[in-house]
C-alpha cells in the first residue's frame, strides 16, 4: 500500500522569487517539482531550509557576505517573510527578525536535509576537517573521550606507583636488613626477627629511666647534702673556736679592771637607760638626794664611757655566742636532711634493684661501697669515698640511659621501616586487585568507543557501498571506506577502491560524474542516520553532470530511498524525468510531480498545470463533453505507440530497423498472433487476488482500426468528415483499456522479469503473461 | 533520541557492569558525571574500589 503522505501544505510568502504567495498541497510523500532554470525550484527548497535549519542555502558560500538582505522578494522586507509547513500532527511558521529566524512552535521542527547541486561535491572535496564536521552530530562524543581520559590517566598514575611503591619496598628491605645486622647480627629470620622485636614493649624502658633518674637525682642530692653537712659541721667548728676566744677577752679585761667593774658598770648603763627616759634629774633616783643631782645624767655617760673597752668586749662575745647558736643548728638540720635523703637513696636502690644495671658486678660493688658509707654515723661519712661512689654510679646510670635511648630508638625505626614496608605491600596488594580491573575498564572503554564509531562509519560506507551500487551496478565501487585519521582530531578522510587500488581518494580517480553519484549517495546515507520519521529530505537539481544510463538508475534509487523518509522533495529541470513520469515509466503512485510555470516579477513563482500521466490525460479527453475526436485520437496514438514499444521490446518483436525511431504502424503489426492470443495481465485488488484482464482481442481490433489515428488525430483529412465519430471514440477506448489493463496508476509498467514467470512492476501490483513470446 | 555520547556510554556501562567491573548502583552514580563531562580519575577509582568491595561482600555473603 502506497504511504499517505505527512506533509499537508507547504506555503511561502515574499521568500525569494515568492512574489506572490505560494501554496503546494502536498499528496503523496514524494514530490517531484520539475521547472526549467529560474522558475523557483530553489525558492522552494529554501523555504523548507528556513524552516528546518533557520538558514536560505542557495544564497550560502557565493561571498555575499550577511545573506540574509538577499532573503526577501524583490521589494519585500525580512519582516514580510513567512513560511509554513502543515503536516498532520502541527503546523510551524517561521518568520524572520532583524537578526533571528523564529519558528513557532519551536518543539518538534521536522529534520531537514537540503542538498543543492552546488554541494554535492563538497562532501568529497572538502577538507578532512570539514568533512568530519557534517557527520559530527553522529560521531560527537566528546564527553565520553574525557572520561576515557580521566580513566588512561588514572591507570597511569596507579602504574607509575605501583612502580615506586617496588622501589620502595626494596629501600624498606635494606633498611630492615640493616637493623637486624646490626641488632640481631643477622641471626635467624629477618622479618620473623623484626616482627618480634617491633613486639617489645618500650614502657619497661620508660619506667627504668625513670626511675633511674630518681635515682641519679638522689645520689646527687646525697653528695650536695653532705658536701652541706660537712660545711656546717666546719662552720660549727669554727666558732666554737671564736666563743672561746671572745669568752677569754671578757675574762682578761675583767680582770685587768677594778674589782666590781662589771657590776658598776652594768648600774651606770642601768641609770643611763632611766636618764634617757626622765631627761630632767631633781634628785638621785637610787639614794634620793638632792645633792649632786645636778648635771648627773652627763656625769653617768661620762663614767659609761670610760669602762666601754669592757663593754665592746662584752657585745661582742654575745655575737659570737648568738652565731655558734646558729651554726649548731643549721649542722643539726643539714644532718637531718642529709639523714633523709640517705634513706630516700637506699628505698630508689631498692626501685631499682631489679634491674639489669644493679645486677652488673660492677655496679653492685660501687652500691656496697655507698651503702658501707650510708651505714656509718654521718659524722664519720668519708667524702672522698661516697662522692667517688656517686660519681661512678652516676656515670654508669647515665651510660645505661644512653643505652636505653640508642636502642629505643633503634627500635622505633624498626617500626617505622617494618610500617613503611606493611604499607607498601599493602598499596601494591590493593593496586595488584584494582589494576586488572581499571586496565579491563579501559579497554572496554577503548573497545566500545572504537566499536561505535566504527559502526557509525561502517553503516555510512556500507550505506553509502549499497546505493552506489544500485547506480553502478557491477563496477566494483562501492568499496566505500569512511575513516577517521588516528593521527589528526575531528578528521574525516573517504576512500573507495579503484581497480587495482585499494583506499584510493574518489576525488583523485572517479568521473566527475561518479563523483557526483558518491557525494548524492554519501548525502542520503549521513540524512538517513537521523530519525527518518521526522526527515525531509530534499534533493535540489541534484541530477547534474549525471549521464543519461545511470539517470534512470538514480532515479529508481531515489524513488526506493526516499520512501524511508518523512517526505522527500526532489527538484529538478531534466526533462527526460518529467515524461518518463507522466508516460508511467516510473512508480508513479508513489510520486508526485509538480511541474513550474515561467517565474515572472508580477506573479513570481507559478505551479503550472500538474503533469498528468498520458493515461489521465486520456480518460479526461474521452470524459469531457463536447469530445475533441482529434485530441482524442491524438493522445490515445501517442500512448498505443509507447505499449507497442514496451511490448515489442519486451518479447523481442521483429520491427522494421528505421533510423528516426518507429510508427504505429511499424509497431503493431510486429505483435504477432500468437503473442496475441498469450497476452493477458492480472492486476492486484485490494484484497491481494487478482483480476485476469486478455489484451489480444483489443490490440487485435487495434490493428484494423490503427489508421483511425492518423485520419483524426494527425492530419488534414476530408475522409475524417465522413467517417462516423464512434470510429475514433472506439479507437479512443480501446487504448485507455488497454493502457488500464498495462500501466499500474502507482507503478507503472511491468518492467520486472524476476519472477521467472511473468512481467512485473516492483510491488506486483500488476504482471504481465507470459515472459516470453510464444515460439 | 539520545545523543551519541549518552548511546555509546549506555553500551559502557552495560558492559562494565557485565564483567561486574561496576554494580549497578557504582553505574548509577557514574553515569551523570560522564555525560556532564566533569568526570575526574578519582570518580572512577572510587566507583571501581567501591564495587570490588561489594563483589567482595557478596561473594562472602554466598561463601562464608
Amino acid at each position: 500500500m502506497p504511504k499517505k503522505p505527512t506533509l499537508k501544505k507547504l506555503t511561502v510568502h515574499a521568500l525569494r522569487g515568492a512574489m506572490q504567495p505560494v501554496e503546494i498541497e502536498f499528496h503523496k510523500p514524494l514530490t517531484l517539482i520539475y521547472g526549467e532554470n529560474g522558475t523557483g525550484k530553489s525558492t522552494l527548497c529554501d523555504a523548507l531550509d528556513l524552516l528546518g535549519n533557520q538558514k536560505v542555502g542557495s544564497v550560502e558560500g557565493r561571498g555575499l557576505g550577511t545573506t540574509n538582505v538577499y532573503w526577501p522578494s524583490i521589494e519585500k522586507t525580512k519582516g514580510d517573510i513567512y513560511v509554513e509547513l502543515e503536516t498532520k500532527s502541527n503546523t510551524w511558521r517561521a518568520t524572520v527578525s532583524t537578526k533571528n529566524v523564529n519558528i513557532n512552535p519551536s518543539t518538534d521542527v521536522p529534520s531537514v536535509h537540503v542538498l543543492r547541486r552546488a554541494q554535492i561535491l563538497d562532501l568529497i572535496q572538502a577538507n578532512p576537517a570539514d568533512r568530519f564536521k557534517v557527520i559530527k552530530p553522529f560521531i560527537d562524543i566528546t564527553e565520553i573521550e574525557k572520561s576515557e581520559t580521566e580513566l588512561r590517566s588514572l591507570l597511569n598514575t596507579l602504574e607509575k606507583e605501583q612502580t615506586e611503591a617496588s622501589t620502595r619496598l626494596g629501600e624498606n628491605r635494606v633498611t630492615i636488613e640493616s637493623y637486624w645486622q646490626r641488632l640481631a647480627n643477622s641471626k635467624g629470620s629477618v622479618f620473623e626477627w623484626a616482627r618480634q622485636e617491633t613486639q617489645t614493649n618500650l614502657d619497661g624502658f620508660d619506667n627504668e629511666i625513670s626511675k633511674l633518674r630518681q635515682l641519679e637525682h638522689t645520689l646527687n642530692n646525697v653528695k650536695r647534702e653532705q658536701q652541706n653537712y660537712q660545711q656546717a659541721q666546719e662552720n660549727l667548728t669554727k666558732t666554737q673556736t671564736e666563743v672561746t676566744q671572745e669568752q677569754q677577752k671578757v675574762e682578761t679585761i675583767t680582770q685587768q679592771a677594778l674589782p666590781g667593774t662589771k657590776e658598776v658598770l652594768e648600774i651606770l648603763q642601768a641609770a643611763s637607760r632611766h636618764f634617757s627616759s626622765h631627761p630632767i634629774v631633781e634628785k638621785c633616783p637610787l639614794c634620793e638626794s638632792s645633792e649632786f643631782a645636778n648635771g648627773l645624767p652627763d656625769k653617768v655617760a661620762q663614767k659609761i664611757s670610760q669602762l666601754n673597752i669592757l663593754d665592746r668586749a662584752i657585745v661582742s662575745k654575745k655575737q659570737v655566742d648568738a652565731k655558734f647558736s646558729n651554726d649548731q643548728n643549721k649542722k643539726e638540720s643539714e644532718g637531718k636532711k642529709l639523714t633523709e635523703t640517705i634513706t630516700a637513696l637506699s628505698q630508689n636502690i631498692e626501685d631499682c634493684i631489679s634491674f639489669s644495671l644493679l645486677q652488673e658486678s660492677k655496679t653492685q660493688e660501687i652500691i656496697s661501697i655507698l651503702k658501707q658509707q650510708l651505714s656509718n654515723s654521718i659524722d664519720l661519712i668519708s667524702s672522698p669515698i661516697l662522692n667517688q661512689a656517686i660519681d661512678s654510679l652516676i656515670g654508669t646510670i647515665n651510660q645505661r640511659r644512653d643505652d636505653i635511648a640508642n636502642y629505643k630508638g633503634e627500635i622505633n625505626g624498626l617500626k617505622s621501616a617494618l610500617q613503611q614496608y606493611d604499607t607498601n605491600i599493602e598499596n601494591q596488594r590493593a593496586s595488584s586487585i584494582l589494576l586488572p580491573a581499571l586496565r579491563q575498564a579501559l579497554q572496554i572503554h577503548e573497545i566500545q568507543r572504537k566499536q561505535f564509531v566504527d559502526d557509525i562509519l561502517s553503516k555510512i560506507a556500507n550505506e553509502v557501498g549499497r546505493l552506489y551500487e544500485l547506480l553502478h551496478p557491477g563496477e566494483g565501487l562501492n568499496k566505500i571506506a569512511l575513516m577517521l585519521d588516528p593521527k589528526k582530531k575531528a578528521s574525516l578522510e573517504i576512500a573507495a577502491n579503484f581497480f587495482s587500488l585499494e583506499n584510493a581518494p574518489p576525488a583523485a580517480y572517479f568521473s566527475d560524474s561518479h563523483l557526483d553519484t558518491l557525494g548524492l549517495c554519501i548525502f542520503i546515507a549521513i540524512a538517513a542516520l537521523n530519525n527518518l520519521e521526522n526527515t525531509i529530505l530534499v534533493l535540489d537539481d541534484v541530477l547534474g553532470s549525471i549521464d543519461e544510463p545511470h539517470v534512470e538508475r538514480l532515479v529508481e534509487m531515489i524513488y526506493s530511498e526516499t520512501e524511508r523518509f518523512m517526505h522527500c522533495i526532489i527538484t529538478t529541470h531534466y526533462r527526460p524525468w518529467r515524461e518518463k513520469f507522466r508516460l508511467g515509466q516510473l512508480r508513479n503512485g508513489q510520486c508526485q510531480l509538480i511541474e513550474l510555470g515561467k517565474w515572472s516579477h508580477s506573479n513570481g513563482v507559478s505551479i503550472g498545470v500538474k503533469g498528468a500521466p498520458p493515461v489521465d490525460e486520456l480518460r479526461k479527453l474521452i470524459q469531457a463533453n463536447p469530445q475533441s475526436l482529434q485530441l482524442i485520437c491524438a493522445s490515445a496514438g501517442v500512448l498505443l505507440e509507447q505499449i507497442c514499444d514496451f511490448i515489442t521490446e519486451k518479447y523481442e518483436c521483429s520491427v522494421p530497423r528505421k533510423k528516426h525511431g518507429h510508427t504505429l504502424g511499424d509497431l503493431l503489426p510486429s505483435i504477432n498472433n500468437k503473442l496475441l492470443a498469450a497476452l493477458r495481465t492480472e492486476t492486484k485488488k485490494a484484497d491481494g487476488s487478482y483480476l485476469n484482464h486478455t489484451l489480444g482481442s483489443k490490440l487485435e481490433e487495434l490493428k484494423n482500426i490503427s489508421s483511425t489515428r492518423n485520419i483524426f488525430g494527425c492530419h488534414y483529412n476530408v475522409l475524417s468528415q465522413h467517417l462516423p465519430e464512434q470510429d475514433a471514440q472506439r479507437f479512443g477506448q480501446l487504448v485507455l483499456e488497454v493502457a488500464e489493463c498495462l500501466i499500474c496508476p502507482e507503478e507503472g509498467l511491468p518492467s520486472s522479469d524476476r519472477s521467472g514467470s511473468y512481467w512485473a512492476t516492483k510491488d506486483e501490483t500488476l504482471r504481465l503473461h507470459p515472459l516470453r513470446k510464444p515460439s | 533520541m539520545t545523543n551519541p555520547s549518552e548511546r555509546l556510554m549506555t553500551k559502557i556501562i552495560q558492559q562494565l557492569q557485565a564483567e561486574q567491573i561496576l554494580t549497578e548502583q557504582e553505574a548509577n552514580k557514574i553515569a551523570g558525571k560522564i555525560l556532564s563531562g566533569k568526570i575526574r580519575a578519582e570518580d572512577w577509582r572510587l566507583a571501581i574500589e567501591l564495587s570490588m568491595d561489594k563483589g567482595d561482600q557478596n561473594a562472602e555473603e554466598t561463601h562464608p
